[in-house]
């Protein structure tokens, strides 16, 4: 499902109202966000600010459909997230979300090339793989190509630079086309030079390909590039 | 198709996948080894006591054995029959103090005595004497039914003696008092019957056997002499109750081998073994004829040019005795020509000579004096390294045997041979290199009279029978081959309950006449071989419970490792889930991950065990050659060598145990990955 007929047009791509999250730990009870509202504009790169432990990654995690909240509510495409079945909420992680993790998490028995199309893989049957594989693939391959991947791509990604890996993690949550890139700490394990180029990276497809993307930081230099940047702070959002 | 995908990049990248198809692999390969083999030698042991016993032995105590076991197998198989003829009542000479005594007496209608013939009652004797009944006329009128023993002879000639029993009292009451009437032949006997206890039911067939100890020697090798035993067997009726056949040189697999197979038969069997012994001289030993041999192959050859040597004598044998044929056979019409024309006591003496002289030259004895040697007696052949037989002694060569003759009340002072030269018609393999080394197989009637077991006659002028024809043991098969131990049990029973009912129809006869003066006892062949069979059967119960235990080791060592690799991949399955796979894809591909080492290890240790097992025999003389280490001596098991048949039902079921092992391994990894959390799974380090 591209954006262009998505069932329900509205301004807001994601839309999160009074949401809380509050953990367990035996009888430790901690609460990380506390009634959190904001809402994405397709097309918009919002930056969140934070310091670390201030809850950015449970943030990003809870919008990614890898965690699930206390209380509020999240809309993502105008759908509840809360009211998705199991099925629908894998579809909605493979295809309508990209991940960018701090620590890149590429699968090491994988080529460049297999890991960036491992979230096509998944969404396939067997037999429907065998049918769109070259298609796919050819994707990948031109998203490398643009992210400056295309001699790398046979590599195995322990003999990528920090900066590489990271760009195979681009390619991986852009192989689907995601009407959302939720980045988590991007830039946060690699020294600034590469850090600069994988930013510049970001706000290029959000400039050229319309590509809304979250991405949450604890750099107060990138929150200045994006266009609309929010602070967390022990749990709520100042703007 | 993720799950495919990573499950072969993960074996591919795992060593510890290795170590895991390794332990399965291990597992089947030792099992399905261990499982086949056992099996193996518990058919072996089978096949082997079927091929020599049948499914149940009757033995008798002692070395007397069983009389009347022809009345006695007849029985077994057919049960009672009536008998054609009547028989006129008269007074027997009163031999001493006691009641008179009174028989039945007169001449059966040949069709009665074919009746008997037909039934094996003539064999090995001229004389039947069965439990039979009749009816009793006085006048022609029906009296009553009388029970007792009748005699028959081949010529016809009959006597039914009433048993003197308290129920049949008023019979000698009324035959005294026709006597004192002077009209006792006005009592007759009719409506014969033999009351032969039987049929058995299950009981095929039924054969006697004679054991008996004697000597062999070789008379083209003067030194040589062996103790053998001596088995004493009927063919064809043999193939019925045994497997005998199966191992037959000359005459394999044939259902009705003989004493007399035709000489030509075995004159091609000998060339064809020429032939075999020849290429095994030419693949063995240098082309040239001056090349230097080693020690080995001196010995062989050596060996070799004795067997073609002997074996070109056992040839001369034969073509003389074929060639002597006609001669025979004119000589023999001639015996009978004369023998219908009344001929002269010396004519025939003469002609007989002259038969027996011709016989003489040919070297080759008449079918009575045929022996089929077990293949093994040693030093009659050898075998080769690639487990090739090389006969010395072959069909168509003399041997003598020296037999001691246990049959009758002997000192052991006293005890002389009978001697008697035998042509060597056959020879035999069971497998089971305890038995192919020492038997010797005999003609029944003729061991049995080389060992005082024949049937003895008065020296007056009656000519009656004094010691019945005695055999040592009975070997019964059963029509179904399959047969559960009890259910045979069971047959066991009621042969021997058949043989307590038979030989109590013979009490009235002198104790040397009964069927046995000592108890007679039944056994299946897995009783009797119960010595050998009961320890290979807990072995190989201990071998499945150590295999068993071996197996929970290795469902652990699955799961060990694939624990192990499930953990490794923590954040790996949080990266799946991120991009979409489920819960249950993920716990998929664990499970497809078990699957595959327990398939591919299963199929593997399979693998290794047939070819293990296939080629057991050639690994044993490896290891015995590289390492003077022999796992399986003959001697001590019996067998001449290791059993090299896959149990398939068997091999088939450890497959698919280690297989559903494999998956129950990965079954809890697997429900961990399914279980673990997306945001903490990423978030691991």
């Amino acid at each position: 499902m591209s954006k262009a007929d998505s069932p329900i047009k509205t301004d807001a791509l994601v839309r999160v109202d009074d949401l809380r999250k509050v953990y367990r730990l035996g009888r430790v009870r901690l609460e990380v966000l506390k009634t959190v509202s904001f809402s994405v504009r397709e097309g918009e790169f919002l930056g969140i600010y934070g310091h670390s432990g201030s809850g950015k990654s449970t943030l990003l995690h809870v919008l990614g459909l890898l965690d699930s909240p206390t209380d509020g509510t999240v809309k993502l495409a105008g759908a509840d997230i809360a009211s998705l079945p199991a099925a629908e909420r894998n579809r909605m992680r493979c295809e309508d979300i990209g991940f960018v993790f701090q620590f890149y998490h590429l699968l090491p028995e994988l080529s460049v090339l297999e890991n960036a199309v491992l979230p096509a893989m998944v969404g396939s049957s067997t037999f429907g793989w065998f049918g769109r594989r070259r298609d796919v693939r050819q994707r990948a391959a031109v998203l490398l190509d643009e992210l400056g991947l295309g001699d790398r791509m046979k590599h195995r990604p322990n003999e990528l630079s920090g900066g590489e890996r990271q760009r195979v993690a681009i390619a991986r949550a852009l192989v689907n086309g995601p009407k959302l890139l939720l980045a988590d700490e991007p830039t946060g394990n690699l020294d600034s030079r590469t850090g600069e180029k994988i930013m510049n990276l970001l706000l290029r497809y959000n400039r050229e390909h319309d590509q809304t993307i979250l991405m949450v930081t604890h750099d107060r230099d990138l929150a200045g590039l994006v266009t609309r940047c929010l602070e967390l702070e022990d749990g709520r959002l100042n703007a | 198709m993720y799950k495919f995908f990573l499950c072969l990049r993960y074996l591919r990248s795992k060593v510890l996948a290795y170590f895991a198809i390794i332990g399965v692999a291990v597992c089947v390969w030792m099992m399905v080894t261990a499982v086949s083999v056992m099996t193996g030698f518990l058919q072996q042991i089978e096949a082997a006591a079927k091929g020599l016993f049948g499914d149940i032995v009757m033995e008798a105590g002692g070395e007397r054995g069983i009389a009347w076991y022809d009345e006695f197998m007849t029985g077994l198989t057919d049960g009672p029959f009536g008998i054609a003829g009547s028989l006129t009542a008269e007074q027997l000479p009163n031999r001493g103090l006691g009641l008179p005594a009174y028989a039945f007496r007169g001449t059966l209608p040949t069709e009665a005595v074919e009746t008997l013939a037909d039934r094996g009652l003539f064999q090995d004797k001229p004389v039947t004497i069965l439990p039979a009944s009749g009816a009793m006329r006085i006048g022609g009128q029906d009296a009553q039914s009388v029970t007792g023993l009748l005699e028959v002879r081949r010529s016809g000639r009959a006597s039914f003696r009433p048993d003197p029993s308290q129920q049949q009292m008023d019979v000698y009451r009324t035959l005294g008092r026709l006597a004192g009437e002077g009209a006792l032949a006005t009592a007759s006997l009719d409506g014969l019957r033999a009351d032969l206890s039987g049929p058995v039911a299950d009981v095929e067939a039924a054969g006697p056997f004679v054991l008996s100890f004697g000597m062999i020697r070789v008379e083209s090798a003067p030194d040589y002499r062996q103790h053998v035993q001596l088995a004493g067997i009927r063919l064809p009726h043999r193939a019925r109750v045994t497997d005998f056949e199966e191992g037959l040189f000359v005459q394999p697999n044939d259902p009705a081998p003989t004493w007399d197979p035709p000489l030509e038969k075995v004159k091609r069997t000998i060339d064809a073994h020429r032939e075999e012994v020849a290429a095994i001289a030419r693949r063995e030993l240098p082309a040239e004829p001056d090349a230097p041999l080693t020690v080995d192959q001196q010995i062989l050859a050596r060996k070799i040019r004795n067997a073609l040597s002997l074996q070109q004598d056992a040839h001369l044998h034969l073509d003389r005795a074929m060639k002597a044929r006609p001669d025979l056979a004119r000589l023999r019409a001639e015996l009978e020509e004369a023998r219908r024309r009344d001929a002269p006591a010396e004519e025939l003496d003469s002609l007989r000579q002259s038969i027996d002289q011709v016989r003489q030259q040919t070297g080759v004895e008449p079918p009575a004096y045929r022996v089929i040697l077990g293949l093994g007696i040693p030093s009659l052949s050898f075998r080769t390294e690639q487990g090739e037989t090389v006969r010395f002694l072959v069909p168509g060569h003399r041997i003598v045997l020296y037999v001691a003759p246990l049959g009758k009340g002997i000192s052991m002072q006293a005890i002389q041979p009978n001697v008697r030269a035998f042509t060597v018609i056959d020879d035999c393999h069971t497998d089971v290199s305890s038995i192919d080394t020492k038997l010797v197989y005999v003609p029944h009637h003729t061991l049995q009279v080389l060992n005082n077991m024949g049937p003895e006659y008065a020296a007056d002028e009656t000519g009656d029978m004094v010691t019945p024809a005695r055999t040592s043991q009975l070997h019964i098969k059963v029509t179904d081959p399959h047969l559960p131990e009890q259910a045979l049990r069971d047959v066991a029973a009621d042969v021997r309950a058949a043989w307590e009912a038979f030989t109590a129809r013979y009490r009235s006869l002198p104790i040397v006449m009964q069927p046995s003066v000592s108890e007679v006892m039944t056994e299946t062949w897995r009783e009797r071989q119960a010595h050998v069979v009961g320890p290979i059967e807990n072995q190989r119960v201990l071998v499945i419970i150590i295999l068993a235990i071996m197996s929970v080791v290795a469902v652990t060592l699955i799961f060990v490792i694939l624990y192990t690799i499930v953990v490794q991949k923590t954040r790996e399955i949080g990266v799946l889930k991120a991009v979409g796979a489920s819960s249950w894809g993920v716990a998929g591909l664990f499970f497809r991950y078990g699957a595959i080492i327990g398939v591919v290890g299963a199929v593997l240790g399979t693998l290794g065990g047939y070819l293990t097992v296939a080629n057991i025999n050639a690994l044993q003389n490896w290891t015995k050659q590289q390492f003077d280490f022999v796992v399986f001596s003959p001697e001590t098991h019996m067998f001449s060598h290791i059993p090299d048949t896959v149990d398939w039902s068997a091999t088939l079921m450890i497959l698919a145990g280690s297989i559903v092992a494999g998956l129950i391994g990965a079954l809890l990894p697997a429900l961990r990955a399914a279980r673990m959390q997306p945001a903490e799974a990423v978030r691991y380090e």
